[in-house]
């Protein structure tokens, strides 16, 4: 019996772990090339993980599990394996006589939970993910006793996706180092190529997109993240689209997209959005984009400021036309670690002057 | 053009924008539907799919110059 080959949680931008939601099979069963085995949830979507090859499957992970992107979930064998059982459920026995699954104490660890309200003798995982009123860590709890107790609360847990959007946005908006900047843009007149269904005609998006993408080959330095050993120049250019419409925020990410024309990235966020609205973005859709494009124009914003994502060091926001004074806002929202204000400024009015170029 | 695809179209376009108020003909173009926007143009595509069971390209889109393009495109495919 030998392994053929490991399955590997697919890296995401946003997330360093990712929740197992389902498997699709049980150990031992027999797969093929391209069987969806296990679906994990990032904070965008959910993905299913294909099986590379025919064999026998054997789960590294469980449903409700937290797993490190770029971990192992699964190996294929070519014949039936000896199922002796997940190494994750060894039990470990408290001070209090409880018994608890390697993974729940792991989870415990890290979260800083207190289990002695848990009326369970035996304590796994899933039983941990489902008692929200300990998920939350005990120094937020006695914190939330100081304050006005007075006030009648419902608690409205949060979805594990939003965890971990919270946590990758964090990264760097909680540098305490990040400025925002704005410029107003004369609004133009939209070339018309009078078609019914014309694509993202109507939207100044497409645009935007272009020419930052043209502009960033001049400003590295916003095409960059930091690390504690210095900053990370991005050698392509693929810029991400946010998108929350109706099935919560994912970064549809237009690869190399300085080398794209304008009709190429019209219609590429069209396929974006569509996909988006099929529910059929792909991980390599919405992964690897090295600046963010965020358009709140369709709500009415006079202006925003946009949080900037995970290994990124800036952001535009798209505000709402101002109809009586015709023109628009762009924010920028950069890490301070990585440029300054000075470049931001320079890199908005060339932008403005950019777009202004496409009046018709 | 088949009447009863433009019924159905006029009755998802009426839902995808909440306005009843919307009386399609075969030249109603974009021009003619003030909400009808980029994202709006998205959701009546995903809308028209799932109704008629239908998967339509860019390509598609692309090629329709009016609402009679539109219901021409879905006669062909549904028949």
């Amino acid at each position: 019996m030998s392994v053929i080959c490991e399955i590997i949680s697919p890296k995401s931008d946003l997330d360093d772990e990712v929740e197992v939601k389902n498997l699709y099979f049980s150990n031992n069963d027999k797969v093929n090339e391209n069987d969806e085995l296990l679906e994990i949830e990032t904070s965008k979507t959910a993905i299913a993980i294909e099986s590379t090859s025919d064999g026998f499957v054997e789960f590294k992970v469980k449903v409700g599990e937290y797993i490190k992107v770029g971990s192992v979930v699964a190996l294929i064998h070519d014949t039936p394996f000896d199922d002796k059982g997940d190494s994750s459920e060894e039990i470990k026995i408290d001070e209090g006589n409880k018994v608890i699954s390697a993974a729940a104490e792991s989870y415990i660890n890290e979260n800083n939970i207190d289990i002695s309200n848990i009326d369970k003798k035996f304590i796994t995982l899933k039983d941990l993910l489902q008692e929200n009123s300990i998920e939350k860590p005990l120094t937020s709890i006695s914190n939330e006793k100081t304050q006005a107790s007075s006030l009648e609360t419902v608690l409205k847990p949060i979805s594990k996706s939003k965890k971990a959007e919270i946590k990758a946005l964090s990264n760097v908006n909680s540098s305490g180092l990040v400025s925002t900047l704005a410029i107003n843009v004369d609004a133009i007149k939209m070339k018309d190529n009078s078609a019914m269904f014309a694509n993202t005609n109507n939207s100044y998006l497409p645009i935007i997109v272009n020419e930052v993408s043209k502009l960033l080959v001049n400003y590295p330095e916003l095409n960059s993240y930091f690390n504690v050993d210095g900053v990370n120049q991005y050698l392509d250019i693929n810029v991400g689209v946010a998108l929350d419409i109706d099935d919560g925020l994912k970064i549809y990410n237009i690869r190399n997209c300085n080398n794209l024309s304008l009709d190429e990235i019209k219609d590429s966020i069209s396929e974006g959005v569509y996909s988006y609205l099929r529910k059929t973005l792909t991980i390599e859709n919405i992964t690897e984009s090295t600046f963010t494009i965020t358009d709140l124009s369709q709500y009415g914003v006079s202006h925003f400021i946009p949080l900037i994502n995970n290994m990124q060091s800036a952001i535009l926001g798209v505000s709402a036309i101002d109809i009586a004074l015709n023109r628009f806002t762009l924010t920028l929202s950069i890490d301070h670690r990585v440029t300054e204000g000075k470049v931001a400024a320079k890199f908005l009015t060339e932008l403005s002057e950019r777009i202004n170029n496409h009046s018709s | 053009m088949n009447k009863d695809t433009l019924v159905i179209v006029n009755n998802i376009f009426i839902e995808v924008f909440q306005d009843k108020t919307i009386l399609l003909d075969k030249t109603t173009t974009s021009n003619d539907i003030d909400k009808w926007d980029s994202l709006n143009n998205m959701h009546l595509v995903v809308a028209i799919e799932k109704y008629f069971k239908v998967r339509i390209t860019l390509k598609d889109i692309k090629s329709w110059k009016n609402v009679g393009d539109l219901c021409n495109w879905i006669s062909n495919k549904v028949e």
